[in-house]
């Protein structure tokens, strides 16, 4: 209450599985999840920060471009007072090398009025970007 | 209820269920840390499991306190005063995440730099045993090769 966002429910955090679902299913309905003011905490390398759900978007498409299936693996969500913290792997296939990649990373998700308000995502773009650039093993 | 679930799943994971007091722990080892005291390899399990990002000099799956000091020996050769600063300490189950700010200045360039970091902390029997550091680790290299800003 005193930071204005949401406490993490168990509903908050099903509908946060709900949207790395509609991610990885190409289904843009996740925008819909999104808080129209969005602070989106992108590492600069990966073209950050940015707001609301059209700048997410643009990210996005950017990352479609470069990357064959680019999409982020939750495999932890950990709720902790007003943030939910999931942590997990972002994967794709660099369409320039065809390198793979698999990057770890910590996303900490905040809601205001039950949409995502606030995302901050911690992750190297240097393995990200470097498979872009690396001629595929083998 | 959650304190009930997340106990199950301490026990299962063999480390501790977060309270107030490991919190407490946590930041009196940044503080330490920071002043550069010794004593807070005593909050280390001499097993600790160290994992930073790859990218980095000497980074990876690290093992055990002498690879972990290792590391952050090859760090101090690299940046002056190279400190975590933790802003939030978010407990969830037996796991303590840290939000902060890395900061440091690069000896060969001259250059400041600021990093945001997540850490991943778990301990067992009361002593820090895994750490996972999540950073954007290119934007720390790339304070070794700029030009500072006049």
């Amino acid at each position: 209450v005193q930071s204005g966002f949401d406490a993490i429910t168990d509903e908050l955090v099903q509908k946060s599985r709900e949207m790395y679902r509609m991610v990885r299913e190409h289904d843009v309905a996740f925008l819909d999840n999104l808080d129209l003011a969005l602070e989106y905490h992108l590492p600069r390398g990966l073209g950050g920060p940015v707001h609301g759900p059209w700048a997410v978007l643009e990210v996005m498409d950017a990352a479609v471009g470069l990357f064959e299936d680019p999409h982020p693996e939750p495999e932890e969500f950990l709720p902790s007072g007003d943030a939910l913290i999931v942590l997990g792997t972002w994967h794709g296939k660099a369409r320039s090398t065809g390198a793979s990649v698999v990057a770890p990373f910590a996303h900490v998700q905040r809601f205001r009025g039950g949409k995502i308000a606030d995302f901050r995502v911690y992750m190297d773009s240097a393995e990200i970007l470097g498979p872009l650039q690396e001629a595929p093993s083998g | 209820m959650q304190g009930l679930v997340y106990g199950r799943i301490a026990v299962e994971s063999g480390f501790d269920v977060v309270t107030d007091e490991v919190v407490q722990r946590a930041k009196d080892g940044y503080a330490m840390f920071q002043r550069h005291d010794p004593a807070f390899l005593d909050g280390l399990d001499p097993e600790i499991e160290y994992r930073v990002p790859d990218t980095l000099p000497g980074g990876g799956h690290l093992r055990g306190q002498w690879e972990m000091l290792a590391f952050m020996d090859t760090v101090a050769g690299l940046w002056d005063d190279p400190r975590p600063e933790p802003e939030e300490f978010l407990p969830a189950g037996d796991k303590l995440i840290v939000l902060g700010t890395w900061r440091a200045t690069a000896k060969a360039t001259g250059v400041s730099v600021e990093v945001p970091f997540a850490h991943v902390l778990q301990h067992r029997d009361g002593r820090l045993a895994s750490v996972r550091v999540y950073m954007d680790a290119a934007k720390a290299l790339r304070s070794l090769e700029a030009t500072p800003s006049r």
